[in-house]
């Protein structure tokens, strides 16, 4: 799956398995309180699954000033 | 399986572990309005049929605000400062403009440049010698009050969420500011007749709940940082307090509601109060003879500020926007 990350940062991964949103951030070091997780026009919570086909992205929120 | 709503028991879209409840889309909005309403209705924000003017600059805070108000009924337009930073002042511009004009709103835009003969925040804080995000800061204060005032909006609001506050709040407790600590509040009534009040409908919300909101009423918002915003402290605060939430769920609200409620009470008394003039030049409240605007206009060599001249001031998107 194509992971997007926008952090505001912009940054493209791959992940070659389906796995759970709660473990990407984790892998990433991300903390979920600082992002959402966009999948097509909805969100997706730390329970869902990410597939392998997916289009995935990982928005900041945090915003500074 | 993922996470269910609460309420209906489809596939939820976000969860709160401070409420320790999951949302589907429709019920999630539901949440967050029906927070928005009660920060207006338990802190006497608004009062029915009262004009507001939000102060908006294309992030997912301040549309999200104008959104919701509007969506709730309340006659809320919105006001956009051009601070000539470049490109980015004009992306963010163009986003709030397309915004009013999607959901028929009054957008009011002011450029910062056609008052000071062309020079935005990075040329003004030069020549002032202060930091950029302070000259700025005083700036879209300034400018946000005074076309209240001026275009006769009894409140107007911005679009700090409770994140923003909790960081603030740290802040200050950190450095013990106790006339900053007297003065946080989701209200500041007017305290001169040129004032107009300021609320913060947004305090009981929490940044993620912004943006979730945001992208779930499509709202095409700016989410570049200003070039000008240099690792902000605020943001260290921010990512502290998340490292909380994300172990102890409910650690901002709980910090910044007991401020409120058990802490702030006693810096309001400990506060001398300082009699607010108006200024000399503009007749804007200030402490000092001349306030920082107009000392700062003087200084780069601009004449007063008239917000009525010069063309500065358009109207964008909507119907009339006569008072
Ligand atoms: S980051 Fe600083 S300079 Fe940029 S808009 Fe915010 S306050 Fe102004
Ligand atoms: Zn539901
Ligand atoms: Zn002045």
């Amino acid at each position: 799956m194509k992971v997007k990350l926008e952090m505001p940062e912009q940054k493209e991964l791959e992940f070659d398995r389906r796995m759970k949103v709660h473990k990407m951030l984790e892998e990433l070091h991300i903390n979920p309180e600082s992002v959402i997780v966009i999948r097509g026009g909805e969100l997706l919570t730390a329970d869902d699954w990410a597939e392998v086909g997916d289009e995935i992205r990982i928005r900041g929120v945090i915003s500074g000033g | 399986m993922g996470a269910l709503c609460k309420k209906c028991r489809e596939r939820a879209q976000i969860k709160l572990p401070r409420h320790n409840a999951s949302f589907c889309q429709k019920h999630f909005k539901e949440y967050f309005f029906k927070q928005v309403e009660k920060a207006i209705k338990k802190e006497k924000m608004i009062s029915p049929g009262e004009r507001v003017l939000i102060a908006v600059s294309g992030g997912k805070d301040s549309l999200v605000l104008w959104d919701v108000l509007r969506e709730l009924g309340y006659r809320a337009d919105g006001l956009y400062v051009n601070l000539g930073i470049g490109d980015y002042s004009d992306r963010s511009e163009e986003t709030c403009i397309r915004f009013a004009s999607s959901r028929s709103a009054n957008l009011y835009t002011i450029s910062l440049p056609a008052f000071t003969g062309g020079a935005g925040i990075r040329e003004i804080s030069r020549k002032v010698r202060r930091k950029a995000c302070a000259a700025c800061g005083m700036i879209k204060r300034y400018l946000f009050n005074r076309f209240s005032w001026e275009m006769g909006y009894g409140v107007a609001a911005t679009g700090h969420n409770l994140d923003d506050e909790a960081a603030t709040l740290l802040g200050n407790l950190i450095g013990w500011k106790e006339d900053y600590l007297s003065r946080q509040a989701p209200v500041m009534p007017s305290n001169h007749p040129r004032m107009v009040r300021k609320v913060k409908p947004l305090f009981r919300v929490t940044e993620k709940e912004t943006a979730a909101c945001a992208v779930m009423s499509g709202i095409g918002y700016i989410y570049e940082e200003c070039p000008l915003a240099r690792g902000a402290r605020s943001t260290v605060y921010k990512n502290t307090l998340n490292y909380l939430e994300q172990h102890s769920p409910g650690a901002k609200q709980q910090l910044f509601y007991n401020f409120l409620q058990k802490g702030r009470p006693g810096f309001l008394q400990k506060r001398e109060d300082v009699q607010l003039q108006s200024c000399s030049r503009c007749g804007q409240p200030t402490a000092t003879e001349t306030c920082a605007v107009c000392q700062m206009l003087e200084k780069i060599g601009a004449p007063p500020l008239s917000l009525s001249e010069g063309g500065a001031v358009k109207q964008k998107a909507g119907e009339a926007l006569a008072p």
